[in-house]
């Protein structure tokens, strides 16, 4: 019998080299996309049907580019979790920073990204996740320094259009780039490009596989005088809704700006030894907490929204 | 004081208002205003007097009566030199006296309507404007001063309610809607010759927009027996005011008022309500599955089109089934019944071939699972 290891030496990277490919994907799907879609608000939702209808293979960028979306936060969180989790921030802190900025930039990917088709569920995801953000301060002077007010309209549009398309691709690249250079200092070697073809080649099958089965439902062209009866928000977005219904604003404001702050200062703040989690006592029982808290949370916020 | 008066008069130009000055606002926004036409053209007098007894000598009028008014209007509005000039018509007084209301002036009733109780009397504007009395949109809250008045109409033996009849009816809710088109109190009564509609006219007054509707009433065996009984058309299904917004029902309901349920004419509007249904459900079953395909989504631009054309050919089925005659029904529903299915049918195949992807996805595993062995065998090697 033939060990995992032997046969993938990159074991050890293997988020990592996930994100890549799933930040390649996402790229190359949205490159391919920029060519036909038209940054209006008139216009967003009845070229995105275009792409998906009339442009060859455009169904499937289309789509594979929103399950994609998915994928790279989901393994971003994961990849925060793992550096976490094996203190991999011990002599190397901007590790830390580095990935929770990209982090923070894919949430905001995600979030431009959303309003770009003009469809009724996402248009009112969007005024949704606008009004967490409103609540939070220092993030809502930010928020109105780039895109102008809490409204959606023509000119926000073509800021979240370029915001999506050009500005946090850019600065998500340089990210990439630095925390792979944090990375490199570790001695990586043994760049095996068969593996990496292995990985390339079941993500591909997983995404075309979702894309066919389970394909984004255009419902109507957006409407802000027509709430959906239900909206539904992305997941890791539900706790934050959660606390933001139940919390008196300012304390809401402050607790969000408090927690993104200790996020960031965490490689400064952990004292704990340089072990796994299951090692450290004192972390692991705050984790817990913390993990708990954001599953209950994120339980109520998803029956709430 | 007349040093005042003279002053006033050189710079207003308008003696009356001077101490009339409770009339200057509703005057001055009417068109007789923006067509200088001044007081003393109905009121008589002097307008530059600058003394109060001289400005009430000449010919002055004053308040005119109830049985004045005709007269005064007409002296202007019956004049074919003043009126050519503004396109309007110089025939209302001679209209006016045939109507209901002028024939009851004529016997001496003075509370009938006259001139100024439908356009107001210093502020009459053009019923072009939307503040208007006569203006369209206005029209049924002017005529219901008086027709929804219980007690003056009780004195006349008509109804009191046709004006909240008309306002619950398709044609009221249309007018609202903004569809000017639609008809509103004058287009079925006439307006300065006011009249209601008789037996054997009915027809013709709804005939007026609904031409193709009567040509087809005109050729069933409807339209003459009513007529020798004495019934009225359209109103017998379709009320007179409160006209309802037809509906495929009124085949089932109406024709029981004077068939009963074992007759053969029965049956064959029992027939004509199942044809417009179950047409009716083919074209709402063909816009659920285009609905479901635009969601997926796949083109259905010429869908629409198509369905279009079978909802033509529906509504073109409602004037002609005022015929009674089958036959000519049929043709119609089935012609729309057929381009629904036909829609529905390329809408499935459609459906169809975007799920055949699905078939896509074994082939897909099977290469990638050939790809993962092909390079753990040249690992192993």
């Amino acid at each position: 019998m033939l060990s995992f290891n032997k046969f993938f030496p990159l074991k050890k990277y293997f988020l990592e080299i996930l994100i890549l490919i799933n930040f390649l994907f996402e790229a190359l799907t949205g490159f391919f996309m920029l060519f036909y879609y038209i940054p209006s608000m008139g216009k967003g939702y009845e070229s995105t049907l275009f792409i998906i209808r009339d442009v060859a293979f455009g169904y499937y960028f289309f789509n594979m580019h929103l399950w994609g979306a998915n994928f790279l936060l989901f393994f971003s969180i994961l990849e925060i979790v793992k550096i976490f989790y094996y203190k991999l921030y011990e002599n190397n802190k901007f590790l830390w920073v580095f990935t929770f900025l990209f982090l923070l930039f894919l949430f905001f990917e995600y979030f431009t990204g959303i309003l770009l088709p003009m469809e009724n569920n996402l248009y009112w995801k969007v005024e949704r996740v606008m009004e967490i953000i409103r609540d939070i301060p220092i993030l809502n002077f930010i928020y109105s320094f780039f895109f102008g007010n809490f409204l959606i309209n023509e000119f926000v549009h073509i800021r979240f259009y370029i915001f999506h398309s050009l500005i946090i691709p850019f600065l998500s690249i340089v990210i990439l780039i630095l925390i792979f250079l944090k990375f490199e200092r570790e001695n990586v070697h043994n760049f095996y490009f068969f593996d990496i073809f292995i990985i390339f080649t079941i993500f591909l099958g997983i995404l075309l596989t979702l894309s066919i089965l389970f394909p984004f439902k255009h419902v109507e062209i957006y409407n802000p005088f027509k709430t959906p009866p239900k909206v539904y928000l992305p997941l890791f977005i539900l706790p934050v809704y959660f606390l933001k219904i139940y919390m008196p604003k300012t304390l809401f404001g402050l607790f969000i700006l408090l927690a993104i702050l200790l996020i960031f200062i965490l490689p400064w703040i952990d004292k704990s030894k340089p072990l796994p989690l299951h090692k450290r006592k004192i972390s692991l029982i705050i984790s817990l907490i913390v993990l708990i808290t954001i599953l209950i949370t994120g339980i109520f916020g998803f029956y709430r929204q | 004081m007349k040093l005042f008066i003279f002053l006033m008069l050189i710079s207003q130009n308008e003696g009356c208002i001077i101490c009339h000055s409770e009339v200057k606002n509703e005057y001055t926004k009417s068109i007789h205003y923006k067509e200088k036409v001044k007081c003393d053209a109905c009121h008589g007098g002097d307008l530059n007097a600058i003394d109060i007894k001289k400005a009430h000598h000449d010919g002055f009028i004053g308040k005119p009566k109830r049985k004045e008014i005709i007269k005064i209007c007409s002296k202007c509005h019956s004049s074919p030199k003043i009126m050519k000039s503004y396109g309007i018509p110089f025939d209302q007084e001679i209209l006016y006296y045939t109507s209901e209301h002028g024939e009851a002036f004529k016997r001496g009733n003075e509370e009938v309507a006259l001139c100024t109780d439908c356009h107001g009397h210093h502020e009459i504007l053009s019923s072009f404007d939307n503040n208007s009395r006569t203006n369209i949109l206005n029209l049924p809250r002017t005529c219901g001063v008086c027709h929804s008045d219980f007690n003056m109409m009780k004195k006349y033996n008509i109804s009191s309610d046709v004006v909240l009849e008309y306002n619950l009816g398709i044609h009221a809710q249309k007018l609202r809607e903004g569809n000017t088109n639609s008809p509103t109190c004058k287009d079925c009564h006439g307006t300065h010759g006011a009249t209601p509609a008789g037996i054997g006219e009915i027809e013709k007054v709804c005939g007026k927009c609904h031409i193709k509707t009567r040509e087809y009433f005109l050729k069933s065996k409807h339209a003459e027996f009513w007529k020798e009984l004495g019934y009225g058309e359209c109103e017998i299904c379709h009320e007179n005011h409160y006209v309802k917004k037809a509906s495929h029902k009124l085949w089932k309901e109406k024709c029981l008022l004077c068939h009963s349920k074992d007759s053969k004419n029965y049956k064959i509007a029992e027939e004509i309500y199942t044809l417009f249904i179950t047409t009716q459900m083919e074209i709402l079953k063909t816009e659920e599955i285009i609905e479901d395909l635009k969601k997926i989504p796949v083109s259905v631009e010429d869908f629409l089109g198509r369905i279009e054309e079978a909802k033509t050919y529906l509504l073109e089925a409602g004037p002609v089934s005022h015929s009674l005659k089958l036959e000519e029904i049929k043709s119609f529903a089935i012609k729309s019944k057929s381009i629904a299915q036909e829609v529905q049918r390329e809408g499935i195949r459609r459906k169809k071939l975007f799920e055949s992807r699905k078939l896509f996805l074994p082939f897909l595993w099977l290469f990638i699972l050939f790809t993962i062995s092909l390079i753990i065998y040249i690992r192993k090697r």
